[in-house]
């Protein structure tokens, strides 16, 4: 892409935030996200195994679940999620991280798929399929907008 | 699916909107000139709350309701928070952006439909 030389900053908030320090692990925020969307797949795997156990104890406040320990390692992945989550919303605006962490919605079906060898009816693969391009528009679009700058 | 059934998932996506903003909110702080402390910690705590009470009643509706009946209410999610984005965080997205979003709920809508 071409180098423009401008002498007057532009006004506007840019649409990633400065992060003058480094964060860790060292990933960019495409990684981040996606990694974040991987831990939270995990998490609500771990939960609906804690709810399904005690179901026989529900209330409109799933406040029974907590005696299992599934739902207790599902709160401790989505802790460690919520932790790499802010560290993505400090550089990407709230409307793209949240469109682009949608993939999850996605890598469910295709882990149960892959590893687990459960069918994807064909109503599912058109809603997978739609997803994986709305993340691809709202992707290119951020791209965009980061190259204005 | 009766009506308390729609109303507390709707009122779900709305807590994890509201939790979401805040979040966002406190993020912006941490970078900010000069140093915001209070900021930070006032909307991280807000955020928290807002998300720990989503969290709480999105369990609770999984063991009442069947998730292909609950799930699909998370389609709304990525177009309410879009809008709650642009409303307190006054974020703007493209028209391609526009279309991505709605494509991602339909999608969601399809796949946790079925």
């Amino acid at each position: 892409m071409p180098e423009v030389l401008v002498t007057t900053q532009p006004t506007e908030p840019s649409p990633i935030e400065a992060s003058p320090r480094p964060t860790w692990p060292p990933l960019t925020a495409y990684a981040r996200i996606l990694l974040g969307a991987i831990l939270v797949t995990a998490a609500e795997l771990l939960l609906k195994r804690g709810a399904t156990a005690s179901a026989d104890r529900a209330a409109l406040l799933g406040t029974a679940a907590l005696g299992s320990y599934w739902t207790w390692a599902g709160i401790a992945v989505h802790i460690t999620a919520m932790v790499n989550w802010l560290a993505v919303l400090r550089r990407v605006p709230l409307a793209t991280a949240f469109s682009l962490v949608s993939i999850q919605q996605a890598l469910v079906p295709l882990a149960a798929w892959g590893c687990m060898g459960e069918t994807i009816s064909p109503r599912r693969w058109v809603g997978i399929t739609l997803v994986l391009c709305g993340i691809a528009a709202v992707a290119r679009s951020y791209a965009r907008a980061e190259e204005k700058l | 699916m009766t009506l308390i059934a729609i109303l507390a998932a709707f009122a779900c996506q709305l807590l994890q909107v509201t939790g979401q903003v805040f979040l966002k909110h406190a993020m912006l702080a941490v970078d900010a000139t000069p140093h915001q402390p209070r900021r930070v910690a006032l909307s991280l705590a807000a955020g928290l709350a807002f998300l720990t009470f989503w969290f709480l009643l999105w369990i609770g509706l999984m063991q009442k309701w069947n998730l292909s009946v609950i799930y699909p209410f998370e389609g709304l999610c990525p177009v309410l928070m879009v809008l709650g984005a642009r409303v307190f965080l006054r974020e703007k997205l493209s028209t391609s952006g526009w279309v991505g979003v709605m494509l991602i709920a339909a999608g969601i809508m399809l796949v946790t439909g079925s």
